[in-house]
């Protein structure tokens, strides 16, 4: 149990790293990247538990909002915006400001801009 | 609760997280986090502006940005330097057009843009080097609307700086402000032409913003909300220099096409400045025609302006516009 619960957290990990990449990948369809983004990063969240690490499970769900929002500027309907949202004040269940000030405050300035949008 | 009540809510709301993890935050520890939560609550406050009490708004947002400044260096983080002038270059200009000494805010949203222009390098990072572009066009051209003097220099410099934002910008990247950039240079072209007294340029002109603006909302399915509202800006220019009704009828078809586009259950200052504006068009047009009638619609238009800018408490506004309603009842 613990060699696959080992490899979850390997597969997690690479597909959460692999996802931030696509999101920042300068090269080819914006688009596609950040579908390819959207992709791995849900893989590594149901390949992941919050209890086990609340702050990554955080960040994972940060990253995937933050995917939506950049995925709202290209499609210009308000569908990927609101998935967005949704995503961030997820992440925020799982951080606090006295647990981590910074990934809270990261967080909160990305609702933030979702919000102002 | 209506809809700009739910935004001011959220905005509100989302203003009162930022500020509890700023007392998280140290600027000593983690200078750029605070720095850059500092800049969140600039962006909220100038958003919030949009909706209630601008002046107030837009000045807490300068003092935000400015805090954010003090932790940022040109040396140190220059592109997150460059966007915090910029924020507040797009800031000083708001308040150009509400503060009594205009000029002076220009001129601090010039300094500031054209600081924030010097850090871009346009081979890498072209987008921020055309958005600033276009924000120092739209500086020029406010100073142009405000009557201060040079007035043709001041509309040739915003030409200057939109057609560099257009050669820069890529319309698939950000379709929203490349149609934005595409208007405002026609219109910038349009406005020169009539200050240079170039009649023969304004149709021509108008008829290829007009081509190009079809195109690009075809191409990029984004949405033209601001093209309605400037071509009827553009046909108001044709018809203070032609005196001709066409183009005023024209400029109103056009401002009551951009006012279902902007309804004031979601942008409640746009509402009013369109209806500003066609109460303005109905006013000319009581001079030639069905003055009553015509009168009539500009008052009403003008009251509605004067509602809004009363709600976000404009009180310079609602007084122009009471003294032209009570000029235009007699």
């Amino acid at each position: 149990m613990e060699e696959v619960s080992a490899s979850n957290e390997l597969y997690a990990s690479i597909n959460g790293q692999l996802g931030v990449a696509y999101r920042q990948h300068p090269i080819g369809d914006r688009g596609d990247n950040l579908r390819q983004a959207i992709t791995r990063l849900n893989l590594a969240l149901e390949n992941s538990k919050p209890e086990d690490n609340f702050i990554a499970y955080a960040q994972l769900l940060n990253s995937l909002a933050n995917s939506y929002a950049d995925l709202d500027m290209l499609s210009n309907t308000s569908d990927d915006l609101i998935k967005a949202i949704e995503y961030y004040e997820q992440a925020l269940k799982y951080v606090s400001p006295q647990i981590s000030a910074l990934d809270y405050a990261g967080i909160v300035g990305n609702l933030a801009q979702a919000n102002i949008t | 609760m209506g809809r700009v009540d739910q935004k001011i809510e959220l905005l509100e709301y989302t203003l009162s997280m930022c500020k509890t993890s700023l007392e998280y935050l140290s600027p000593v520890t983690a200078p750029l986090s605070y720095a850059g939560q500092q800049a969140v609550i600039g962006d909220l406050y100038q958003a919030l502006a949009v909706y209630q009490a601008p002046r107030q708004n837009l000045h807490l947002a300068v003092a935000a940005y400015l805090e954010t400044l003090k932790y940022h260096s040109i040396n140190s983080a220059p592109l997150s330097y460059a966007s915090i002038l910029r924020a507040l270059g797009k800031v000083y200009n708001l308040l150009a057009s509400r503060e009594s000494d205009a000029r002076v805010y220009f001129e601090l949203a010039l300094s500031s843009l054209k600081e924030a222009l010097l850090i871009y390098d346009p081979a890498l990072q072209p987008h921020n080097y055309a958005s600033t572009c276009h924000r120092i066009s739209k500086v020029y051209c406010n100073m142009a609307d405000s009557g201060i003097a040079k007035l043709e220099h001041w509309v040739d410099e915003a030409r200057r700086y939109i057609e560099n934002a257009l050669a820069y910008l890529i319309p698939q990247n950000d379709p929203s402000l490349y149609i934005e950039a595409l208007s405002e240079s026609a219109i910038v072209k349009i406005k020169l032409a009539v200050l240079q007294d170039r009649t023969q340029d304004l149709e021509h002109t108008l008829d290829e913003f007009y081509e190009l603006a079809a195109i690009s909302i075809i191409e990029l399915k984004t949405n033209a909300r601001r093209i309605h509202w400037e071509l009827g800006d553009a046909y108001w220019l044709f018809f203070e220099k032609s005196q001709r009704l066409s183009y005023l009828s024209k400029s109103i078809e056009w401002y009551e096409e951009a006012l279902t586009r902007f309804p004031d259950s979601t942008y409640p200052l746009a509402s009013a400045d369109i209806s500003r504006a066609l109460g303005r068009n109905y006013e000319a047009f009581a001079r030639f025609e069905e003055a009553i009638s015509n009168r009539r619609r500009a008052i009403s238009y003008w009251q509605f302006a004067a509602n809004f800018y009363g709600s976000l408490e404009l009180s310079e506004d609602v007084r122009e516009l009471r003294a032209k309603i009570s000029a235009s009842s007699v």
